[in-house]
């Protein structure tokens, strides 16, 4: 079983968002996933109780994470009954961070190039090159830089590629790009290809200019979570290749 | 009669985006990770900042003082740490009454 955990200590980087686009594209793949919510809010959690109450399929296992120390019990009750275990951590510096990390083979940190945002991306990296010299294991890790822009690169965002570039620390070629779609997930209890299949029959018959209109940002938005789900597949069997 | 027509798919109308079906990573086999090692490094990341967060419930919470109808002032103690320490254990011995209470038994034995 592979773990994969999204950690940055600052809220509202895009945790959650990234982990859901992740445990969705995996799970159409066919792999068997269990998603760790560890966050209070539980946006996860609410998002698959929506989905019970709508009558909707939750197509993976979503946990509720209680308690720091009950981290490492749930990652081991699940290695039979999963093949990617996904953890949701909360933006705050807890040391269920570290309980997180430490059971990792990857350890994503989503924030928005923003100089603040890459100082609390930066005590995540340090974390994770920490915990994995104390428990004697290399724990893959890369920055994954959220909500950019789809049509440019900001200055920010260069300035950050130089410098992490220049320190060794790894930076995901795939940015997840500020979409609705990607709200729409939560705020409709939805998967992004049901939110296309949906929009596909509400255009049905409508003009191609219509049509294209709606479809474009989805299609956009599908080929993004796509791209960003193998380039994790990838970064997993290159580290796996190299331990 | 049918001539034969169907509806257009959805599929072929409005194709999914070109995206290659997702690689997944081969299997692996689980590392195990000590306890030890993971409770040495939780530890280490304490000194980084990355503490417990979690609301200690069962906490114990010292006895509110009786109402105040005399006059209050405060008093900031430093002073060696066993010293402070064994005033703590009174209090606690005491069924964890506030230190001010422990002072007075104390000054009370003694006068």
């Amino acid at each position: 079983m592979y773990v994969i955990t999204f950690a940055n200590p600052k809220g509202g980087s895009g945790k959650t968002t990234s982990a859901m686009l992740l445990a969705e594209q995996i799970h159409h793949a066919g792999g068997r996933v269990v998603v760790l919510d560890c966050d209070p809010n539980q946006n996860i959690v609410q998002w698959g109780a929506a989905r019970e109450k709508g009558a909707l399929d939750v197509p993976f296992i979503i946990v509720p994470v209680p308690a720091e120390d009950a981290l490492m019990d749930i990652v081991d009750a699940y290695r039979d009954q999963a093949d990617y275990l996904i953890i949701d951590l909360e933006g705050t510096a807890s040391q269920t961070v570290t309980y997180a990390i430490s059971q990792s083979d990857l350890v994503l940190v989503p924030f928005e190039p923003s100089p603040m945002e890459a100082r609390q991306a930066a005590r995540a990296i340090q974390l994770v090159r920490n915990t994995g010299r104390m428990i004697g294991r290399k724990i893959g890790h890369a920055l994954l830089l959220t909500r950019t822009n789809a049509a440019f690169q900001t200055t920010d965002e260069k300035e950050l590629r130089k410098e992490t570039d220049g320190n060794n620390v790894p930076v995901m070629g795939t940015a997840i790009v500020r979409r609705a779609a990607y709200t729409r997930i939560f705020r409709e209890g939805a998967m992004l290809t049901e939110l296309r299949d949906q929009a596909v029959a509400e255009v049905a018959g409508s003009t191609p200019s219509h049509q294209e209109r709606i479809l474009k940002p989805l299609d956009a938005a599908l080929q993004n979570a796509a791209a960003f789900a193998q380039e994790v597949m990838d970064l997993l069997t290159d580290k796996e290749a190299t331990t | 009669m049918s001539l034969g027509f169907t509806p257009e798919d959805d599929d072929t109308t409005h194709p999914k985006p070109g995206t290659l079906p997702l690689r997944l990573a081969p299997d692996k086999a689980d590392a195990p990770v000590s306890k030890e090692a993971v409770l040495a490094a939780v530890k280490a990341g304490q000194g980084q900042g990355f503490v417990s967060r979690q609301v200690q419930v069962d906490a114990p919470r010292r006895k509110p003082g009786p109402r105040r109808t005399e006059p209050q002032d405060k008093l900031m103690l430093t002073g060696p740490k066993r010293v402070l320490e064994r005033l703590r254990e009174k209090a606690d011995s005491m069924g964890g009454v506030p230190y001010w209470q422990a002072l007075e038994a104390l000054l009370d034995r003694n006068s």
